[in-house]
């Protein structure tokens, strides 16, 4: 049973808010627009999490089908958007459960802490200084995409949502019922994980 | 004066702190602290420049065009779906 929203809840109107309304007042043909609206952006976040595109694409499916089941309990409390990508995070974490029943390892920091005793030779930090056309390769981006893929969940959810999806923090965490606090712990060490990767190519590139 | 990189305790509690740095989530008073450092220790400008980098890199490698085959397919479940009862 659905409890009675609280009459002095803070009521947020965002670019959303009316097709939600109008989906949610019966017009359910414009879900379409919907769909049409989020599905790119829930692809890439699909084929981030996802490292098999018949996965990424089951988790798109299965989100928007799940967006149009619960659509009318939204409360327009948070953004829309927030919303969205939380259905598609849980979306997301039941996915793998059904695939993977292996307790995903923590990242601790002392597996991603520097352990360079002094700045290394010029080109370990030269790929650092250089502009990101000339690094942009097929190769980089694929390596790149493997190591997001290869991410313990928890880290790997969040430098999507934050460096990709470009949530701020707040809605970072309001997406994954997390703390702010705990969002840029994962994200710290997600993207010193990331970084380790790019140094052991860079390093063997030369 | 440079830093003996990583073993001084003042590097990695900053080091800590970096991404926070980058995002713009710290107050003036640690930024300051932070920019101090960094202008004197090569290790952790070192590392302040992989990790950016590192973001920007992240943010190009995320972008994915949608197939127009699972475009059409989605579409097709979904109206499936609205007719339904």
């Amino acid at each position: 049973m659905t409890a009675e929203p609280d009459p002095n809840r803070k009521i947020i109107h965002d670019e959303d808010s009316e097709l939600i309304q109008a989906i949610n007042a019966g017009d359910r043909q414009r879900f379409r627009e919907l769909v049409q609206r989020y599905e790119h952006k829930l692809y890439t976040f699909g084929r981030r999490m996802c490292r098999d595109e018949s996965d990424a694409e089951d988790l798109v499916q299965d989100t928007f089908l799940n967006v149009f089941r619960y659509l009318k309990d939204f409360r327009y409390e948070t953004k829309f958007k927030n919303w969205l990508y939380r259905v598609a995070a849980n979306t997301a974490l039941k996915q793998r459960r059904r695939s993977k029943f292996a307790r995903e390892p923590d990242l601790p920091l002392e597996d991603v802490l520097d352990r360079e005793e002094a700045p290394g030779p010029a080109q370990v930090t030269e790929w650092a200084r250089m502009p990101l056309e000339q690094l942009l390769n097929e190769e980089l981006l694929g390596l790149l995409r493997q190591a997001i893929w290869s991410l313990p969940e928890k880290y790997r959810i969040v430098v999507i949502l934050r460096d990709i999806e470009e949530f701020s923090t707040e809605d970072t965490a309001q997406i994954l019922n997390l703390s702010p606090a705990n969002v840029k712990v994962r994200l710290h060490r997600a993207r010193l994980f990331l970084r380790d990767k790019l140094k052991g190519y860079f390093r063997h590139e030369v | 004066m440079r830093c003996d990189p990583h073993r001084h305790a003042h590097c990695l509690a900053l080091f800590d702190k970096l991404s926070e740095y980058i995002d713009g989530e710290m107050d003036a008073t640690e930024r300051l602290e932070i920019e101090a450092h960094i202008a004197q220790c090569v290790a952790c400008f070192s590392c302040l420049q992989s990790l950016r980098q590192t973001i920007a890199l992240c943010k190009r490698a995320g972008r994915q065009t949608v197939p127009a085959v699972f475009s059409a397919r989605l579409q097709t479940i979904i109206q499936k779906f609205q007719s339904a009862p």
